[in-house]
């Protein structure tokens, strides 16, 4: 104690005098100042650095986008000068706010490709602060009230949970759900200041929700978020860019129920929006989408046509979860039309692109678009065996729909392939799955007639293929 | 943590410790430096303890500066409500008005 009482130090600038002296750095920044005249406040740029974004928030709505670049070079500026800052984590906080500060600008202007530079740079700052990863690592029920209120009173922090759910969610869904909805639940409570960054940010986790519940197949639930979202976003002062991301997410779960006639109907004024407000990653995997309904119709020539021209497109390569589910339905289109070198070739590149997007579910796709090549050129064993692990990985994600609907596929093969003792066990796991899809009464009659045939220890092949054709229909007619 | 490095420590930490109590957690200057310096006390006989001390600080400060925010909302409040009563505006007088007129108009 007394080692800590002897010391001396200085106790930094006032409130009010680093409010003063931010204010006038950057009325000079305006007049076409420097951001190098920060170094003549010494040690007390820190104070002054919090206090400018103190100033630019209460200037949030005069401030224009033509003034980005000045935020920007203070950015710049004491990015390359880290010594400005000794204290790493103290620079890692004020960096947050700047970039924070920028997004916000970025976003009233709906200018979304630089808000996606600005996001990504204030989530990399939030992340590196003292703590945050030690706080992501908890699951959402391990994180105490004290916890939530230490790491996520930020706006910045909600930016940054944001930004980094966006990017898991197609990686692990179940969880990324799970912390979207504990972030939202906290965001509903603890309301931010501003009412139009609330409006978005929770719009944003709403939305974040609605995917990954769409990827764990629980499509009513997603609808429902995706209706808590489009509200959010409502409230915001210019709503429209944001909902072209509703409308997305809404078309992502009807291809992920299979319908795909109804994304064809639906998806050109989705695609105008995603074009007209540059929402440049979600376009690519529109259009994506657009190729895979067309494959899934039958339109074979015309999916290979849009995904051949989409493979040249810079921005796909720049995600590796794009562009090997787009390699994917290359390799699925050419065992279609027979082509089973070209299919090898591109689900090899496949294979490697996926290696680089890390993303489980779109191991577990590949799998059973494998498989499905497999078993139509007769090679039954190693069709269930492609299944097998489609069916191992989805279980693993909690992705249950899909796991039960691959389980009917393998069953299938291996009825084909004679393996009726093994094809039982894969058909009794999928019922409980099968029978929460709320079934209509054709497939609910399939249902009941395979099981029947099960209670007789012998699957019925035709009954099988009955219950699966009659699942594919139900989601035709649900929409 | 030896009593010389114990003072590196603090020297090194105080500052910005004080800034992340009154820009993060909103504290006037003055009670920022009454928290952080109730940081170092706890940090004097606890931190030893600590794997990260560092790290092990700044979490000392934000609950600290949370539970001083919330005493100062609680305070307001409480005073706020002193007011009220001292103006003769009982806080829930109003809603018992409304509630009566709505009655009386039934």
């Amino acid at each position: 104690m007394g080692a800590v009482e002897g010391c001396e130090v200085s106790t930094g600038l006032s409130m009010e005098s680093a409010m003063d002296l931010a204010e006038r750095f950057w009325q000079s920044m305006l007049k076409g100042g420097d951001a190098g005249e920060l170094l003549a406040l010494g040690p007390e740029i820190p104070d002054v650095l919090y206090a400018l974004t103190r100033v630019l928030e209460k200037q949030r709505n005069t401030f224009s986008f033509e003034a980005l670049p000045l935020l920007r070079s203070v950015h710049d500026f004491v990015a390359r000068n880290v010594e400005l800052i000794s204290d790493e984590d103290e620079r890692n906080v004020l960096m947050a706010r700047l970039a924070y500060r920028a997004w916000d600008v970025c976003r009233r202007e709906a200018r979304c490709s630089e808000m996606n530079v600005w996001a990504e740079l204030c989530a990399g700052y939030v992340l590196e602060q003292e703590g945050v990863r030690a706080y992501l690592s908890l699951k959402a029920p391990e994180r105490s009230e004290g916890l939530d209120s230490r790491f996520l009173s930020d706006p910045e922090a909600v930016l940054a949970a944001c930004w980094r759910l966006g990017l898991e969610k197609n990686r692990a869904p179940a969880t990324v759900g799970e912390e979207a909805m504990h972030a939202y639940a906290w965001l509903t409570e603890h309301p931010l200041q501003d009412s139009d960054e609330n409006a978005y940010l929770s719009g944003e986790l709403a939305l974040t929700v609605a995917g990954s519940l769409g990827h764990l197949g629980r499509y009513r639930e997603s609808g429902l978020w995706a209706g808590l979202a489009e509200n959010w976003f409502r409230k915001t002062a210019m709503p429209d860019p944001w909902l072209a991301k509703v409308q997305f997410t809404r078309l992502v779960a009807l291809s992920l129920r299979h319908v795909p006639g109804s994304v064809l109907e639906t998806i050109s004024p989705v695609l105008a929006n995603l074009r007209k407000f540059g929402h440049v990653s979600d376009l690519g995997k529109c259009r994506l989408l657009e190729a895979l309904s067309l494959k899934d119709v039958g339109r074979l020539k015309e999916a290979m046509t849009l995904l051949d021209s989409m493979r040249t497109d810079p921005t796909l390569r720049d995600d590796p979860l794009v562009f090997s589910l787009l390699l994917v339905n290359m390799g699925e289109i050419s065992a279609g039309l027979g082509d089973m070198e070209e299919a090898h070739h591109f689900l090899s590149q496949a294979s490697s692109w996926l290696a680089k997007a890390d993303t489980a579910w779109a191991a577990a796709n590949l799998r059973g678009v494998i498989g499905e090549i497999l078993r139509d050129s007769g090679r039954l064993a190693e069709a269930a065996e492609a299944y097998g692990s489609a069916i191992e990985i989805y279980s693993r994600l909690q992705m249950s729909g899909y796991a039960a609907y691959y389980r009917l596929l393998r069953a299938e093969v291996l009825l084909l392939d004679g393996r009726g003792e093994e094809a039982s066990p894969e058909i009794i796991s999928a019922f409980p799955v099968l029978e929460r899809e709320a079934l209509v009464p054709d497939a609910l009659a399939a249902l009941a007639l395979l099981r029947e045939s099960l209670r007789r220890q012998k699957a019925d092949p035709e009954a099988l293929k009955a219950l699966r054709l009659q699942i594919q229909k139900m989601r035709e007619v649900e929409q | 943590m030896a009593d010389k490095d114990l003072a590196a420590f603090y020297s090194e930490h105080y500052l910005p410790l004080v800034r992340r109590a009154t820009w993060r957690h909103g504290l006037s200057k003055e009670d920022a430096r009454d928290v952080v310096q109730d940081a170092f006390l706890v940090a004097i006989e606890k931190i030893d303890s600590a794997g990260n001390p560092k790290a092990w600080l700044i979490q000392v400060v934000d609950h600290l500066s949370l539970n001083h925010r919330r005493k100062l909302v609680r305070r307001s409040r409480l005073t706020a409500r002193w007011e009220a009563s001292a103006n003769g505006q009982d806080e829930d007088s109003d809603s018992r008005h409304d509630a009566t007129g709505r009655w009386t108009r039934e």
